[in-house]
């Protein structure tokens, strides 16, 4: 096995780089020539994947065991600058190596899905191109260790994300979507400019080792240009006040949901905030706690009282995220990342089976659809499902355990990160609280807590309606009573990752005590990097796990014997009406930014025609001007000319009378031009 | 009496040139210019007969009377035909410019002689005749300008036929 | 017997006559009586110096003068006849294409 590891480091850098550029060699064969590839290429893609996959998993062995490789080059050398003014730099140690492990076998995973759930729908040659790019750029950003290169990486994935959400581009639903996503994106970019800039003109340089070591106590600017990175993650991660466009971005494929938005994408701004913890000072960590505990709390009520199954997750993923959040502001960045590692993997399992639901049920319509009944449903409302846990077996079991995995229960991986970061945050909360007299810093801890609750409440929910109970379909379509549907066959393609997905989720995998966070080899190995404070209390952890099984509880007593008939005018309670429409927040946004920017425009245009009438003033003066040139031209000008020629004419004019054609005329100038010579001959004789 | 009264006579023609030109420069009618410019002639003829030159006195009025002035005549008659004109009146131009000039070239021509001042007096020989003398010198010493102006006299002759000859009067003057 | 300068004084007038005549007047005619009036002057002034040096060359060359102008009289006014007869006027101010 140890043969098998890369020992040399510049080996190490080279693997990583040709792991981060085979999904882009991928994306460049299937984007331009994909159309005559046989199955348009898909097998090209996961096989890359697959390659890059292996790769990463031997680069992750090698780092593990202690060796980091760094790599930097000089990319642009200007006179008077420094000469680490502007480098490419990789970095490959243990974050970006767990990180890209993570991201390449999701990716992979996502990648196989994809063959069986996108075959036939429109597009298909666009969409494995899209999805290579996406592992490109989500790879080379967590391989640059220069901060200007990965927001390069920051905006392609931006705009990757954006092809990808908006890729059945004939709704115009997914279009607004995916337009809204790029423009929140957009937003937190802001902040990640004004960082760059601030520490350009702190520290001359953007390379994260360098600033590591030149920024020792951080000051006012400082903490400025670290609020603008928090800000660009908060526009990434999706949290408060930008994550409205996480809710809308499930207008993508399942898988690409399952791909960005549970593993991939909103991690990011975690794993950014990790890499520049060194510049985070007390306050900027206060602010990413408040805003997580907020997020988090914020986003788990909507989530109960969506009806459909994606909206669910994508609020549930927003929660998480929050999450992580708490981690990072309480100071323990390894169990933020803990958490990310474990929760892609349950959340894209979750992804991925919500989207075999969504199959099964897009079959059951082509079956109607042929057999004469033609009912267009929607096949993500989770009314209409139920009872599927006959129907689709694999799929209630790998739901079950990723769901129970999310709300934190025991002998599952996501216990493990939850208590991690739970404890962290009491334990932050109790230090602050004490250091600054206020009750203020335990309303984080005490969100987690709600939310945990929340969180059982909401999966109990959705596990009811979607596997338990009758399948509603059947009462709003009583032709499928009667008609005879043979058991579906899974398909491989899509058993296979939610298998892995799912065996992922248990503890197994992350520590060998399934009771204790601190034991994991994970946090173990990150704490060499981050050394913050890991002391649990275990008061927390019963808490947490109380409260998780109060949530599963008061769930399964709710919702165990509502039979939710669709389409029905329901009183819907002002509480469902706020929290169904997500606090508002969307209306809120219109009025408060767009509105005003239209106006803005409006009255922009206004003034524009006040400056076309000056444009036309200025070319009005400019004819005026052209024609008194003009009439100066001919009049002044042309009549010197004139007055010279008149002159001349006048004078010739004069002798001109000399010749007037009378020979009488003739002789008598001669007589007296002889007789003055005459005269003068005579002076000149005396 | 006076000394010599030839002067009388020469008197008497400069009277007649002076009178008889003046009236040919200030008369408007071409006829009477014409007749003025025969009693001017005559006068000449006169003066010549008095400086002993008497065969260029009686040539002078056979040639010039006989000849020149009918030609004239006949010119100013054939000009009213032509120009339509029922008489012949003409205007003075450039008096000013003209009666300047010629004032001028008197005084000039006056001072020149009176500087000059030739003290000699003409000489009269009545009893010799210049007939024979001219006929002789101008078969001797002057034949060849005598030729000469025999062919001059016949080219002039045909060069005036030429220009004049197809002048026939009509209403419609075709050449 | 009569002083010289008499005849000459009388050929001088008679020679500015000629040309005042030849400037003032405006029919064609009138104005070539002007030159037989000038060349007259000339002849008067020949004949008095062959006079008063008792040679007969004067007098030659008078006839000569007299024979050129009476050729140039007829010639000249079959000219002008012409001329009238293409401009239809006598009025020389009338005629004036060597104006230049």
């Amino acid at each position: 096995m140890n043969s098998y590891l890369i020992t040399d480091l510049d080996n190490l850098v080279y693997c990583s780089l040709a792991t981060a550029l085979l999904p882009f060699c991928a994306f460049l064969i299937l984007f331009f020539g994909g159309k005559q590839l046989p199955r348009k290429g898909d097998w090209l893609a996961a096989s890359f994947i697959g390659i890059s996959f292996v790769l990463s998993v031997v680069i992750f062995f090698s780092v593990w065991e202690g060796r980091t490789g760094v790599a930097s080059i000089r990319w642009i050398s200007l006179a008077g600058l420094p000469d680490n003014a502007f480098t490419i730099s990789v970095r490959v140690d243990k974050l970006s190596s767990f990180m890209m492990l993570t991201v390449c076998l999701i990716s992979l995973l996502v990648h196989l899905y994809s063959m069986e759930y996108m075959k036939g729908k429109l597009n298909y040659t666009r969409y494995f191109p899209y999805l290579s790019v996406f592992t490109f750029a989500m790879l080379g950003l967590i391989l640059s260790d220069n901060l200007l290169i990965t927001f390069m990486f920051w905006e392609l994935v931006g705009f990757t994300s954006y092809l990808l959400i908006g890729f059945w581009f004939t709704k115009e639903v997914a279009v607004k979507a995916s337009k809204k996503a790029f423009l929140f994106n957009r937003i937190g970019d802001l902040g990640f400019i004004l960082a760059l800039m601030i520490l350009w003109s702190l520290a001359g340089t953007f390379d994260l080792q360098f600033l590591k070591g030149s920024i020792e106590e951080p000051s006012f600017w400082v903490t400025l240009a670290g609020l603008g990175i928090v800000l660009a993650c908060i526009g990434k991660s999706a949290q408060f006040p930008l994550y409205v466009w996480l809710p809308d971005a499930m207008e993508g494929p399942t898988p690409v949901s399952a791909l960005i938005h549970a593993a991939t994408m909103v991690a990011a701004g975690i794993y950014l905030l990790a890499k520049v913890t060194f510049m985070l000072g007390e306050d900027v960590l206060t602010t990413i706690a408040m805003v997580g505990a907020t997020t988090m709390l914020m986003s788990a009520l909507p989530a109960l009282f969506q009806n459909d199954i994606k909206k669910v997750l994508a609020y549930s993923t927003i929660s998480q995220l929050g999450y992580m959040f708490v981690g990072i502001g309480a100071g323990v960045p390894e169990a933020a990342l803990f958490h990310l590692f474990t929760h892609a993997f349950f959340k894209a399992g979750l992804f991925l089976s919500a989207g075999a639901v969504i199959h099964y049920m897009h079959e059951i319509k082509h079956v109607l659809f042929h057999e004469g009944v033609y009912n267009d449903f929607d096949a993500q409302d989770m009314r209409f499902m139920g009872g599927l846990k006959t129907k689709l077996p694999l799929v209630f079991i790998v739901f079950v355990v990723c769901a129970a995995s999310l709300v934190g229960l025991p002998l599952l991986s996501g216990f493990l990160s939850k208590e991690a970061i739970i404890g962290a945050a009491y334990n932050w909360a109790e230090a602050s609280g004490s250091a600054h007299n206020s009750i203020v810093y335990y309303l984080v801890p005490l969100s987690c807590f709600i939310t945990a609750f929340f969180t059982a409440l909401y999966m109990t929910r959705q596990l009811i309606m979607l596997f338990f109970g009758d399948f509603r379909l059947e009462n709003h379509i009583p032709y499928l009573r009667t008609a005879k549907h043979d058991h579906h066959h899974q398909s491989l393609l899509i058993s296979l990752p939610l298998v892995v997905l799912c065996g992922l989720s248990v503890f197994i995998p992350f520590s060998w005590n399934p009771f204790s966070p601190q034991s994991s080899w994970f946090i173990q190995a990150l704490n060499q990097i981050f050394e913050s404070n890991l002391e649990f209390s275990h008061g927390v952890t019963y808490t947490t796990v109380a409260l998780a099984l109060a949530g599963i509880a008061a769930g399964v007593l709710m919702y165990r014997n509502k039979v939710v008939v669709a389409e029905k005018e329901e009183k819907v309670s002002y509480v469902t009406e706020l929290l169904g429409k997500n606090w508002y927040l969307e209306k809120i946004y219109y009025h408060i930014m767009v509105v005003p920017g239209f106006r803005l425009a409006f009255y922009t245009t206004k003034i524009d025609f006040v400056i076309d009438k000056l444009l036309d003033g200025i070319a009005v003066v400019y004819v005026v001007l052209s024609h008194i040139v003009a009439w100066f031209d001919k009049s002044v000008i042309d009549g010197l000319v004139r007055l010279v020629a008149g002159i001349a004419a006048f004078i010739s004019g004069l002798f001109k009378n000399i010749q007037s054609g009378r020979v009488q005329q003739y002789f008598a100038y001669t007589l007296a031009t002889v007789l003055l010579l005459i005269y003068l001959f005579f002076n000149w004789m005396n | 009496m006076i000394s010599n009264p030839e002067v009388y006579f020469f008197y008497f023609f400069a009277t007649i040139i002076v009178g008889s030109a003046l009236f040919l420069l200030f008369t408007k009618n071409v006829v009477y210019s014409a007749f003025a410019l025969l009693s001017t002639l005559l006068g000449v003829a006169g003066l010549f007969v008095l400086a002993s030159a008497d065969f260029l006195g009686i040539m002078q009025i056979v040639i010039y009377i006989g000849g020149v002035l009918l030609l004239f005549m006949f010119a100013i008659m054939f000009a009213n035909k032509v120009t339509g004109q029922q008489y012949i009146i003409t205007e003075h131009k450039n008096l000013l410019s003209g009666i300047v000039l010629g004032i001028a070239v008197f005084i000039i021509f006056a001072m020149a002689i009176l500087k000059a001042g030739y003290k000699q007096h003409l000489s009269y020989y009545p009893n010799k005749s210049t007939v024979s003398e001219i006929g002789v010198e101008l078969m001797t010493e002057y034949v060849f300008p005598f030729e000469f102006a025999g062919i001059f006299l016949f080219a002039a002759l045909i060069g005036a036929s030429v220009v004049a000859g197809h002048l026939i009067i009509k209403d419609n003057v075709k050449k | 017997m009569i002083p010289s300068t008499h005849f000459l004084i009388v050929a001088a007038f008679l020679f500015a006559m000629g040309i005042m005549i030849l400037i003032v007047k405006r029919n064609a005619i009138a104005a070539l009586m002007g030159i037989e009036l000038m060349l007259n002057a000339v002849n008067i002034n020949l004949v008095v110096f062959s006079n008063l040096n008792r040679q007969i060359d004067g007098q030659m060359f008078v006839i000569f003068v007299i024979v050129v102008a009476v050729a140039e009289a007829a010639v000249g006014l079959a000219l002008l006849l012409q001329v009238y007869k293409n401009y239809r006027t006598s009025d020389l101010d009338k005629i004036t294409k060597l104006k230049g």
